[in-house]
Parts: structure tokens; sequence; C-alpha cells
């Protein structure tokens, strides 16, 4: 009996060890170093948003994250656990990735268009401390020590404003691009019209929503089929400087309109929802 | 602002003993600690409770270490002042450790302070004695934050106050040159100051030390 036990022990130990237990981490980080290109990046993450201030009405984009890249993980006992790769730039700078407002011409660094959080970048002055994180408000501009040019790492302290919007001109027209300091470049333009023209306040529509677990009721707009005309991504990638980046990929994601849209443009075939920001009363 | 006040609390005690008169006849003409001025040494040992800090940084109980230079200042029988410069050091210090954009990030407080403390000491029978009296301190602030182990910041935050004032009360026993202690204090002004940034920072010490203290050329007292 006692041996039967220690065998079903043993039997039991091994197959602990053999098993993938507790957690896979939920991502892996693909650090990037130097001067960060548009290619060195699966993709951009844009959303769209709208404001009302009084009569006031604006559309327009913020920067919401980096396109994660899916990868495979571990693989056993028939269950493969798969990892989210995001990029990190803890030996780089994306200080170089600029988007151009072609409307007015205006270039800001991608990470102005940022709305929440803020990745570390090197020489980046601002990793909050359990002071900042728990009672500070909210960080409004970042300084950075300087930037990659090439390779080299020019020391300069730079302000940047950060949780900008990127807004479409009086009629509605949404036109920029995001080029990098390599001659990459990428362009998107949108109609937002007769989305404007169509909502005002009293078209607007709230629902539940959460965030850090909390509840809040957030505001939008139903977007009706055809409002949004969106023109064809035109995508002008010359330099490569790994062969993971030579991809054909959509490469700008804007939430909610669908991939298939931003691809080839046209107009929205299904209706969808933007969510407004009401300022003042 | 808290330099001022501490400024005027200590001027207000160190000027005590100009105010001395004969207090023969009174309760204060007793037994005595103190019958001529004396100098003396002493260090103590005991936790700290940083009573806030634990909404902040998830803990709240520290060690800490204090040595400090005394002088008594003999009054009365019964009264005298003891001065202390010494330094207090929050040698355990305060840390976090969380998760930012997915990275660990470490954030550790050293505190170490030069100290003055002014008490008033009342003996109340044949060997004991308590003290009450405020204290200011002078803190440097050792702030590390490092990210995947690598450090981001190293330094004074621009959040720490630069002046402390404790209320300070001991109770505790004297038999010739030796004395034992338990100081306990309480720092009201705030351990960080409250800016418009950072707001709700509301961490005050409370502060328990066992002291042993020696005093010079006591015997002939």
């Amino acid at each position: 009996m006692k041996k039967f036990a220690l065998i079903t022990a043993l039997a039991i130990a091994l197959v602990a060890c053999t098993t993938p237990v507790g957690t896979q981490p939920p991502f892996v980080f693909s650090e990037k170093e130097g001067e960060v290109m548009l290619t060195d990046l699966v993709g951009l993450d844009f959303s769209l948003v709208c404001s009302i201030d009084g009569a006031e009405k604006k559309c327009g984009l913020v920067f919401k994250n980096f396109h994660e890249q899916y990868e495979s993980g571990y693989c056993g006992y028939n269950v493969c656990s798969w990892g989210r790769e995001v990029p990190g730039f803890l030996n780089a700078s994306i200080l170089s990735i600029q988007v151009k407002d072609e409307n007015t011409g205006e270039v800001k660094p991608l990470i102005s268009y940022f709305q929440e959080e803020i990745t570390y970048l090197k020489g980046d002055s601002y990793v909050p401390s359990a002071m900042a994180l728990n009672t500070g408000a909210p960080i409004t501009e970042i300084t950075l020590n300087g930037f990659y040019h090439g390779n080299e790492w020019i020391k300069r302290d730079t302000t940047i404003a950060i949780c900008d919007t990127l807004f479409a001109d009086k009629n509605g027209k949404l036109d920029f691009s995001v080029l990098d300091g390599w001659g990459n470049k990428i362009r998107l333009t949108m109609d937002l019209g007769a989305v404007l023209k169509r909502n005002d306040a009293s078209t607007l529509d709230s629902r539940q929503a959460y965030k850090n677990h909390s509840a809040y009721l957030e505001f939008y707009w139903s977007v009706d089929t055809g409002l949004l005309t969106v023109d064809a991504i035109k995508k002008e990638f010359s330099q490569y400087r790994s062969e993971l980046t030579k991809r054909d990929g959509q490469f700008l994601f804007v939430s909610p309109i669908q991939d298939e849209l931003i691809r080839n443009g046209g107009f929205n075939k299904n209706t969808f929802s933007i969510p407004v920001v009401i300022y003042g009363n | 602002m808290g330099i001022r006040i501490a400024a005027i609390f200590l001027a207000l005690l160190l000027s005590v003993p100009a105010f001395s008169k004969d207090f023969s006849g009174t309760f204060f003409d007793g037994d005595h600690a103190f019958r001529k001025f004396s100098m003396g040494a002493m260090i103590g040992l005991g936790p700290s409770l940083l009573n806030g800090a634990e909404d902040i940084y998830g803990e709240k109980q520290t060690v800490a270490v204090s040595l400090n230079f005394r002088m008594a200042f003999p009054i009365s029988k019964r009264l005298a002042v003891v001065t202390d410069l010494g330094f207090d050091y929050l040698s355990q210090g305060i840390g976090s450790k969380y998760s930012y954009l997915h990275r660990t990030v470490r954030d550790t407080i050293k505190v170490s302070s030069i100290e003055v403390t002014a008490s008033l000491n009342i003996s109340f029978a044949e060997h004991f004695f308590i003290r009450l009296g405020p204290s200011v301190r002078f803190p440097d602030f050792d702030e590390t934050v490092s990210v995947d182990e690598v450090v981001v910041f190293n330094g004074d935050p621009e959040y720490a106050r630069s002046v402390w004032l404790d209320a300070v009360a001991a109770l505790g026993a004297k038999s010739g040159s030796a004395e034992f202690a338990l100081r306990g204090s309480y720092e009201f002004l705030g351990f960080y100051k409250e800016t418009p940034k950072y707001r709700n920072a509301n961490i005050h010490e409370v502060r328990l030390r066992f002291c042993f203290s020696y005093w010079f050329g006591q015997r002939s007292n």
C-alpha cells in the first residue's frame, strides 16, 4: 500500500512538472532599439472621438496604443498559450514618429495623441512614483531628455504635451499622415461632415461602460449607413530594418471603423457608434 | 511657514530657563534629576508608523534608529529643560512594488533627518520622569524609483516637506548616569506637503523609540 501511494505521488509530481501550470504572462515585450521606424511596429491603433461644447461639435482622432502582435507561445498537452507581443521602448525612442495634420500642415509627435498611459521611453523622466500613481493628477505632458537621430542619442530636454486630439476641419474632413524619420509614411483621409451635420446634443445616446472596475455613463452618437466616407489608406513604406516588418498589413487601425473600410475606402455599410465627450452644460 | 512655526516653538522652549524662580516648598522642590548643567548621549530604536502611507505605498510600518547629543539645563529640583541634537533615520524605509505598463516598478523611500528637540523634564518620583516638548526635524529624503531594476529616479521628491514638527512625550527612569526612556512622538505638519499636483498626501508619522541615554559626570550630582 505504501509503495502504491509512493508511486502515485511520484506520478502526480511528474505530471505536475510537465504540465504547464500557472498563468502564462499575458504579453511579451518586444524591445525596440535606437530610433524607431514605423516598420519596427506592427501597427498603430487610433480611436474616433467626438465632443460637444455648447453649440460647438467636433470630431477627431486620438492615439490609443501600439497594435499588438500575437505570437504562439508554449504548447504542451494539446494546450497552446498565446502571448501578446507589445513593443517596449526601454532602449529606444519613438519621438521621430510624427503625425502630420494634412489640413493644417501641423506636425506633432505621435505620443502627443496618447490618451492614458505613456509607455516608458528612453530618456523619459516620467515613471510614476507610488505617490504620483496614487495621488497625482493625471499627467498632461512628458519630458524626454533626448531623442535618437539615426543611431545617435542627442541630449536635449524636450517636453511634449500629451492627451491631444487630432481634430477634423470645420467641414468634418480628417486628413493626416504618420511619418518617421526614415521617410516611411502612411496617410488616411476620411469625411466626418455628414456625421457632424446629422448629430448634435439631441441625438446623444448613453450606455453603461466600465473603466478600472468602476461603471460610468458613456455618451455616443450612432452613425447610420453611408454617413462616413473613407479614402483607401496610402502606405509608402520604403525602408525596412528587419524581415519582421516586411508585411502588407493594414498598419493603421481606427476604432470603431471596420478594417476593410480603412483598407479599401468607400462608405460605411454598417451602423456604428462614436463616443462623445460633453464639455460644459 | 513650517520653519517659522518651528523656530518660534524652539525659541519659546529654550527661553524657559530664563523664567526659572525659586520653587522651594512646592511640588517641584523634591527629588531631582539634574542638579547642574549636564551633557549626555542617547541611542534609540523603534518602530515608526506612517499613518496614511498605506493608501499610497501599501504599507506604513518601518523601523528607525536615532542618535542624539543631549544637554540638560536644571530649573529647579524637579524641573529641567533637556535639549537633544541628533538624527533620526528610517533605516528600513517604506516602499512599494507595482506594475506600470506591464513593467515592475519599485519605489523605496528612506528618510534621515537632523532633529532638534527641546523638552521639559519633570521628575515625579525618585527616579522617574516625564518629558514633554516639541521637536523640529530637517529631513533628507532618498527616494529611488526603478523600472525592471533600472534606476530612473533617485533623489529628493518634489512633494517632500523640508521641515517636520513633532510633539514629543517621553516616560522614563534615570539612575545615576544611565537613563531608559520610552519616547513617543507625533509628526503633525505632514510628512509630505500637499501640492496642487499631489492632493491628499496626508501622511503623519507616529514614532515610538526605546531609548538609552548616558549622562556624563552624574556622580557628583
